[in-house]
């Protein structure tokens, strides 16, 4: 949980305080002017009697009189009005100014006004009465002290407010069994924009978190290890592959993805390793591969298909010395010696190759290691090549 | 059983504890604004009273005040602050309380119960009294007789339909009253002014009357010199409706009469007629003098 408030949680607290004091004074006001209503209509019927006022005979209003009875009810209102210590507002100097328009008291400025009615002979007498109404400023204080207080309290047991995004992880991570505490912590870790992932990372995601190990946590460490953004289609291709075949290797698995992509076919040994990982391949196809490797490093490397009824003697010999120098199989090399390369031949070794390949590295990888085709514009049958460049193809004879 | 923890977790969590956090705060505010302000009540009297202490209301003794009844509000504080400061008053009573209202303010029963020791009226209201419930107070002191007057500050007052026509009339919005009142409307009805021409305005007092008519809210009053205004009002034209109509009267109950009490309201009277600066007050007259002690 963060620490201290934010900017927009301040003004929020000020907000709030704002509206307490204001309700404070309202509040304060409002119970005024209501107890001074209360109080005071009654006693005023009781005190100014009917007589007094004018009526439809043609009477007009005792001035005399009235404005000795409000002068002496205002001497009564000098020590009526009680305001405790913890009022916001003190209440003080009440009294009455005017009684049906007639003045008893000039009005104070900055006196708060109340308008009281007083029905005499069928008709509404306004009664105006006036109060000063003091602040009493420790309270208010007070009152914005313990909102300080209160709102601090709440933003200290209270986990800050996820981002979207982090909302998301959030109920996701929940609904996958993680506890609702150790899900925010995880995905708090995290900004937005490193928990928003695109679907290069997702097939990634999945195949690395593991709900039940609550690896989230190390999982976005990853996607967001700055290696990821540096890998291509291929790099995370064998990223994952290597992440299938032994999911806890990490370091093995950015191995793979940050290394150069090379074919090495090693002759001696008979292995075949394409970024260091070793892809077991029975011999024939073996040769078969290195002797496409070879074209492919000498030139262009387009290797007609020969003629299915007629089978190049040539490239058989030259398969075949290939193979006799590293021990290959016996009756490969007599087949290719007395028969020469046959397409069908050529065609079922292109096909091992591909199996071979598809079986460690899964088809779509294997895909890139693989063979491109063409037409011969000239014989009309298909030439192939391998699809890598001449600087990815290493070969040890 | 619900665990609250994952709610902590949703995104709305700390806004809606900030918002109870809030509600808590206005709650608050609000609980202190029921709480810390009141208005006491006021105690309920009549505002239209004066009343004072004597030195010794403190006693053992349970004492009433004195009471005294003013139907013409004058400033009659003086006299109940010398009344209370009296030690022959004091050695009686707890205090002075004198009560100010209007002629048809006063609950008659309170006059027939003598529920005041001193009233200061006009004759004709006690006199009524006197007729129907016999034994009523004593005068003791009274002041000089006055006219009746239709008063105007722009025409001579008329008895004619000619004059009242479109003028606006001021009287005393009190029944009993003789020379505001029951004079000019009688004189009106002789002369048998029409009513529906000109317009009638009351007031409460006879001073109100006058300032009325000096401010220009009145063409014309019914009512007598004014007992304060006589300087500024020399400029009036009056017509006389009745002469010789008694003045008012300070009146005393009965029981005590002859009393040292009754002498004290003598002498206190003397003074305050000579200290209130008011001549027709100064020119106070004895009904009855006290023959306490001689």
């Amino acid at each position: 949980m963060e620490n201290k408030p934010t900017l927009p949680a301040i003004l929020a607290y000020l907000l709030s305080i704002a509206l307490v004091w204001l309700g404070l004074y309202l509040f304060s006001l409002n119970k005024i002017n209501t107890s001074l209503q209360q109080e005071l209509e009654p006693h005023l019927l009781l005190s100014f009697d009917k007589t007094l006022f004018s009526d439809n005979s043609g009477r007009v209003n005792d001035k005399q009189s009235i404005a000795y009875i409000a002068r002496q009810i205002n001497l009564a209102l000098r020590q009526s009005s009680v305001s405790q210590r913890y009022a916001g507002l003190r209440v003080e100097s009440v009294a009455i100014n005017t009684v049906d328009n007639m003045q008893i008291k000039a009005l104070n400025p900055g006196f708060r006004q109340l308008r009281l009615e007083m029905p005499r002979n069928q008709l509404s007498r306004p009664v105006v009465v006036s109060y000063q109404s003091v602040i009493q400023w420790p309270i208010y204080f007070m009152l914005a002290g313990l909102m300080i207080l209160l709102m601090l309290f709440i933003h200290r047991i209270t986990p800050s407010p996820l981002l979207p995004e982090q909302q998301r992880w959030l109920e996701y991570l929940v609904r996958r069994g993680y506890e609702t505490p150790q899900a925010y912590k995880q995905v708090q870790g995290f900004t937005e924009q490193q928990l928003t992932l695109n679907k290069q990372q997702w097939p990634v995601f999945n195949a690395l978190h593991q709900a039940d190990n609550k690896n989230f946590n190390e999982v976005m460490a990853t996607l967001n290890d700055s290696r990821m953004n540096q890998l291509d289609e291929l790099d995370l291709a064998w990223f994952m592959k290597q992440l299938q075949l032994d999911p806890e290797d990490i370091d093995t698995a950015w191995d793979r993805a940050t290394s150069e992509d090379q074919l090495f076919l090693d002759l001696v040994s008979c292995r075949v390793s394409i970024r260091k990982q070793l892809i077991p391949m029975t011999k024939t196809p073996l040769f078969y591969y290195a002797w496409y490797a070879q074209q492919r490093l000498q030139g262009k490397g387009w290797m007609l298909n020969p003629q299915s009824n007629k089978p190049n003697k040539e490239q058989g010999q030259e398969l075949a010395e290939l193979m006799w120098l590293h021990k290959g199989h016996a009756r490969a090399i007599s087949d290719l010696e007395q028969s020469g390369l046959k397409a069908k031949t050529l065609d079922q070794n292109r096909s091992k190759i591909k199996e071979e390949l598809a079986a460690t590295l899964g088809e779509a990888l294997a895909e890139y290691y693989l063979f491109d085709s063409a037409k011969d514009p000239e014989s009309g049958r298909l030439r192939y090549r391998l699809k890598l460049q001449p600087v990815q193809i290493q070969l040890l004879s | 059983m619900i665990s609250t923890r994952p709610l902590l977790y949703s995104p709305r969590a700390r806004l809606l504890l900030y918002g109870l956090a809030l509600a808590i705060g206005l709650l608050l505010a609000w609980a202190s604004a029921q709480q810390a302000t009141a208005i006491n009540p006021l105690p309920q009297r009549l505002y239209n009273s004066y009343h004072c202490l004597t030195p010794d209301s403190a006693g053992t003794q349970v004492r009433a005040p004195l009471r005294i009844l003013d139907f013409f509000h004058l400033s009659t504080r003086p006299l109940a602050d010398s009344l209370c400061n009296n030690p022959v008053i004091a050695a009686y009573y707890s205090g002075v309380e004198i009560i100010w209202m209007h002629r048809d303010q006063v609950d008659l029963r309170k006059l027939i119960d003598q529920d005041y020791e001193l009233l200061f009226a006009k004759p004709e209201l006690l006199e009524r009294i006197e007729s129907t419930a016999g034994n009523s107070y004593i005068p003791i002191v009274h002041y000089a007789d006055y006219t009746s007057q239709l008063i105007s500050l722009n025409s001579h007052p008329q008895l004619s339909n000619e004059y009242f026509r479109g003028k606006t009339l001021g009287l005393i919005d009190d029944p009993n009253s003789l020379s505001g009142y029951q004079i000019p409307k009688n004189a009106l009805k002789q002369h048998q002014i029409d009513e529906s021409t000109f317009e009638i305005v009351h007031y409460k007092s006879h001073d109100q009357l006058h300032r009325a008519l000096l401010l220009g809210d009145v063409d014309v009053i019914a009512s007598f010199s004014s007992l304060e205004h006589s300087a500024a009002t020399s400029s009036k034209r009056t017509l006389n409706l009745q002469e010789r109509l008694p003045g008012p009267h300070w009146y005393v109950l009965p029981e005590l009469l002859d009393t040292a009490i009754h002498c004290q309201f003598e002498k206190l009277l003397r003074q305050y007629s000579r200290d209130v600066g008011n001549p027709y007050i100064a020119n106070m007259t004895l009904a009855r003098s006290c023959q306490h002690g001689k």
